[in-house]
């Protein structure tokens, strides 16, 4: 069974880093053969709205934002990577390491 | 101070900030179309009260759409003060942070105020909800009565008698401060802001310096919005330019998004040339930095105002002394590009295939493998 793991990605103007880091992020987990899913939450609004069962599934949360995360409630109780939003542009893959560690809880 | 409560703070700076611009954008564009409008008919003071009462309808209409655009201006700051008490506090932070907003538009206490109030709105809101608790029945109390009442009264005295006062005169004092700067300090200064702009794109940085410069209009400071505006459109449209001129100094993924950042560039949108300062930070930072302040300096030297906070091309007619205007942003331009195409080796062909993800799905597999 692979490795799953759910994102959020946001940033102030909501136009362009918020769509960088979550294409970063799901190549980066292809790659590693890690199923991610992404809520992009931009300009636009929210994009590919993470579910209830998503929230269940995903082992850990990684909150890829310069901004607040909306409906961060949904999130109680898991366990959260909080980065900013250009560390995964920047090395998608260690975010992911990152977020894969904290979930076997390192 | 621990780094996460400045990592915090800056979150809820930022969130704020995003949900400002879309005000800013509103107010900024209808007063320009007000104001490009007025200009065809030969005049330079549309807010004047003498033209609502102007034969022709159009020039009326003018005169009542710069009125819109304040309008919306005006709520940039109870809109940002509100959205970072928001960022704080949830839903309970946006009545005392709004309110207090006004208040800060009102005593004129500036972008600095404006975000006191957000802090103190926020963090008073919070403190109430962490550390008041009623007995059950009365649990709604405190969201629905105690947080906006409460909450908005000790803001509101907080920027009324202790902060809106010296916040108000700092803002005073640097707008005139600003406004008597000549010669050398005016160009050193469109220098600096514009090498703030063009140094992280959108970033932390940039965001400071638009967003003051952006506020300083409200006082009727010109200059570091015309720097800011100039500088904004640099980086993407010079590093769009030379990807168009030598494609072999960059990999097929930078020539593709050298085209989007021109485009970009063009509506006034740095975060075009993000893909280039990732993937060689020491090289393009330096030269968006250069370029970008060469450019406002240019501009900002030769005596362009640009009184709307829009860098887009549409909005370039409407700077008074457009022309220098153009010629900074074709100087700064001309800098990135060439500087770029200078400092770059052609690009390594790549052997080995890329990953590529399907990027008209949201995810890159069933939903049966993800329910596993």
């Amino acid at each position: 069974m692979k490795r799953k793991l759910i994102a959020i990605t946001a940033c102030a103007t909501g136009i362009a880093h918020t769509y960088m880091a979550e294409k970063a992020l799901r190549k980066a987990a292809k790659e590693m053969d890690v199923l991610i899913k992404v809520e992009t939450q931009g300009a636009t609004g929210i994009g590919n709205r993470l579910t209830e069962k998503d929230v269940q599934i995903g082992e850990a949360v990684i909150f890829a934002t310069d901004t607040k995360v909306r409906d961060s409630e949904r999130f109680d109780g898991k366990k959260i990577l909080d980065i900013n939003v250009s560390d995964p542009i920047k090395d998608a893959k260690k975010v992911i390491n990152d977020a894969l560690a904290l979930a076997d809880g390192e | 101070m621990s780094k996460s409560f400045w990592k915090d703070l800056e979150k809820h700076v930022m969130t704020g900030i995003s949900y400002m611009i879309p005000v800013v954008i509103a107010g900024a564009v209808l007063m320009a179309i007000s104001r490009i409008g007025a200009s065809a008919f030969g005049i330079s003071d549309i807010w004047d009260a003498k033209w609502a009462t102007n034969s022709n309808a159009i020039i009326q209409f003018l005169h009542t759409d710069d009125g819109w655009g304040g309008l919306a201006l005006g709520l940039m700051f109870p809109i940002i003060s509100g959205f970072i008490a928001y960022s704080i506090a949830d839903k309970g932070g946006i009545a005392p942070g709004m309110v207090a907003g006004v208040l800060v538009a009102n005593m004129n206490a500036g972008f600095l105020g404006a975000l006191a109030s957000g802090l103190i709105a926020g963090y008073t809101a919070k403190f109430m909800f962490d550390h008041i608790h009623l007995p059950e029945a009365m649990n709604s109390v405190v969201p629905v009565f105690l947080v906006p009442v409460l909450g908005s009264l000790i803001t509101l005295i907080l920027i009324q008698y202790v902060v809106g006062g010296p916040f108000a005169a700092l803002n005073s004092g640097l707008a005139s401060w600003l406004k008597s700067m000549t010669g050398a300090n005016k160009v050193l200064l469109a220098a600096i802001v514009g090498g703030m702009v063009g140094f992280d794109l959108g970033g932390p940085v940039n965001k400071a310096a638009v967003t003051t410069a952006m506020a300083l209009l409200t006082s009727g400071v010109y200059d570091p919005n015309t720097a800011a505006q100039v500088a904004i459109i640099i980086p993407p449209i010079g590093l769009g330019i030379a990807t168009m001129i030598n494609k072999k100094k960059f990999t097929p993924e930078l020539n593709e998004a050298g085209k989007a950042s021109f485009v970009m560039g063009l509506i006034g949108v740095s975060e075009g040339a993000i893909p280039f300062a990732i993937e060689s930070p020491l090289k393009v930072i330096p030269i968006n930095v250069i370029g970008s302040a060469l450019g406002s300096a240019i501009a900002v030297g030769l005596g362009a105002v640009n009184k709307a906070p829009i860098s887009g091309f549409y909005g370039w007619f409407a700077v008074n002394n457009w022309p220098v205007y153009i010629l900074g942003i074709f100087v700064g331009s001309a800098f990135v590009t060439c500087a770029t195409l200078l400092v770059r080796k052609d690009a390594k062909v790549e052997d080995t295939p890329e990953t590529t993800i399907d990027e008209s799905q949201d995810v890159d597999f069933s939903e049966e493998e993800w329910e596993s």
